[in-house]
Order: structure tokens, then C-alpha cells, then sequence
């Protein structure tokens, strides 16, 4: 059935069987139904190491050597609070729901345990977040001169508006 | 006058460096932007220890460096810098020198983040993220060391 779909855009992402997601597809209403039904096709077979893009599997192998790394309180030797197992739980869950075709992170810690991840673009172009034990997400966003910050919790799926400050960013920045 | 010769004011026009420890939880992959972590102060505190380094040559920043993640018993994996000028336009930011002894000679704070972590709501930690972004945005490229 995707297969069918013409193709008429550069494509955003090259890769298995979501490569046919265009700038176009991704943005637009019928596009993001599609793209919600990819998705659901993907994280059923998924759940899976084996599924994931080389990319993906890296983040979530730098979570999990960050989440291991900091699982003792004063990682930092200044005080810091450890991660906690939740913590790194939501961080890849936040990762697997992250639909292809979107740039990935680079994880990091902060001093309160809570993990981060960045996405940084051309100057100027940032985007930044946390994630706590209680699926608190903390963000900040700036292109150019235009900033937002705020606050969202992560229930099954990537509040809307931060998937749109993520998809701001070229998957191969 | 401080322990280091270096006048009590720090000047706009001066540099600081932020030293990262061996790890790579505050720096992106190529081309070595520094993300904010580098820029977020320790838990509990609203300030954050730099170094002034104003015309000093690598080789001397980076031995400045070593001596201060040694304290904490660790490598130096790289810096990044910064114009005070720069810092002290990011909100309500200060930049102000610190060297109680002759064992923190050049060391300075960066003061007046907006609060301390952990941020229990209504606390917003994005606010203290967006002020530590900016500090990331403003900062030069990574400088890395190479570790033996």
C-alpha cells in the first residue's frame, strides 16, 4: 500500500519502511494521519533493538551508559541526584516514540537526575529538554530571535507542539 | 588586587572558560557544540565556576583546566569560551571573580540564574534551561583536549 504513494518531494528520511515520509506528508493533515498509521505499524513490530535505525540505537545505547553511569548520587562530585530507573525508562520511551523521520538527540544528565536531550542546528537553532521520573518534561526552544519555553508531560506520545519544535530540525544536521 | 595579579573587577571585554570533564555528556558530536549541560550549575546552587582566561594561549588554559577537574578527581575532556560581555546580557547574569586562596587563582562565578535545581513545580526548570542554552548559544566551539 505505501509503496503506491508517489513520491514527489525529496524524501526526509531514507530508511526502512518509513522512507516515503516527505516534508510535505509529515506537516500536512493527511500526511500526519499517515503518518500516525506508520507509526502504530512501526512501535507494534517494534519495541524491538532490531528495528531501530543505526542512529536510534545509538541514542538509546548513550542513555542507557548515561543512566548507568549516574545511577549513584554525586556522579558529579558536586552533589548531583542519581537517575533514577523511571527516569531513564521515560527517556526511552520518549526516544521510541519519536516517529522516523525526525532528528535524533544527544542525551545527556542533569544535576537533578533528570536526563536531557539537545538538538542543535545552524546557529541560533536550539532546542533543548528534560525529562523526570514523573514524565515532567521541561523544554526550551529558540530559532533566531523566537524562544519558547515551558512545560509538557509525556503520557504515550510526544505532546504535539514539541514534535513540531523537533521536526524544526534537518535529520542529517 | 587578587592572589592571581588579576584586577578584582572582571571586565567585559574579558574571556571565560568553562572546563568539561572526560565525558561526553556536555558536548554534541561534531562539529563540538557545547550543549547547555556544560552551562548548568551544580545542584542546590545558583552559580557556576568559570575560569578568566583573557590572552592566555591553549596550552596554558588547558593546564588551568586539568588543575581544576583534578580537584574533582577527574580528566579534563575539553572548554569552551565565552565573552563576559555576552554573559552579562543574558538576563539578569553577572559575572564576578572568586579566588578566596592561591589554589583557585583566575577562578570566577557566573552568578544570578534563576534558580536552583531540583526545580520542584511551580518552579520551571525550562526557565533555567533557556538562560543555560543561551550561555551554550553564546559560547565558542569546543576545545578538546587529547586524552591519554
Amino acid at each position: 500500500m505505501q509503496a503506491t504513494l508517489p513520491v514527489t518531494h525529496p524524501l526526509r528520511g531514507q530508511r526502512g519502511p518509513d522512507h516515503l515520509l516527505t516534508d510535505e506528508l509529515v506537516h500536512s493533515a493527511e500526511g500526519k494521519a499517515v503518518n500516525r498509521a506508520s507509526e502504530q505499524q512501526r512501535q507494534m513490530r517494534n519495541g524491538s533493538y532490531w528495528f531501530d535505525p543505526i542512529e536510534r540505537r545509538e541514542v538509546k545505547a548513550s542513555l542507557r551508559v548515561l543512566g548507568r553511569d549516574c545511577a549513584q548520587a554525586d556522579w558529579d562530585g558536586e552533589g548531583a541526584a542519581p537517575v533514577l530507573p523511571l527516569t531513564l525508562e521515560h527517556a526511552i520511551r520518549f526516544i521510541d516514540a519519536l516517529p522516523m523521520g525526525y532528528a535524533e538527540p544527544d542525551p545527556g544528565v542533569d544535576p537533578d537526575g533528570e536526563i536531557s536531550l539537545s538538538w542543535i542546528g545552524t546557529k541560533g537553532h536550539r532546542l533543548a529538554l528534560s525529562i523526570g521520573p514523573t514524565g515532567r518534561i521541561s523544554y526550551a526552544h529558540r530559532i533566531g530571535p523566537r524562544r519558547r519555553n515551558g512545560t509538557e508531560w509525556f503520557g504515550d506520545a510526544i505532546p504535539e507542539e514539541l514534535l513540531e519544535s523537533i521536526g524544526t530540525f534537518p535529520i542529517f544536521g | 588586587m587578587l592572589p592571581s595579579g588579576l584586577p578584582e573587577e572582571v571586565g567585559d571585554d574579558e574571556i571565560v572558560a568553562r572546563f568539561a570533564r572526560h565525558d561526553s555528556k556536555y558536548i554534541k558530536r561534531p562539529p563540538y557544540r557545547p550543549k547547555y549541560g556544560l552551562f548548568i550549575p551544580p545542584k542546590d546552587s545558583t552559580v557556576l565556576s568559570v575560569s578568566r582566561v583573557s590572552g592566555k594561549s591553549d596550552a596554558v588554559i588547558r593546564e588551568v583546566g586539568e588543575h581544576v577537574v583534578s580537584e574533582a578527581g577527574d580528566k579534563l575532556y575539553g572548554w569552551a569560551t565565552l565573552r563576559v560581555k555576552a554573559v552579562r546580557s543574558i538576563r539578569s547574569l553577572g559575572v564576578v571573580s572568586d579566588e578566596p586562596d592561591d589554589q583557585h587563582h583566575f577562578h570566577t562565578h557566573i552568578t544570578g540564574f534563576p534558580l536552583k535545581l531540583p526545580a520542584v513545580p511551580p518552579m520551571e526548570k525550562s526557565e533555567l534551561i533557556q538562560v543555560c542554552e543561551d550561555l551554550a548559544e553564546a559560547a565558542s566551539d569546543m576545545v578538546l583536549v587529547e586524552v591519554k
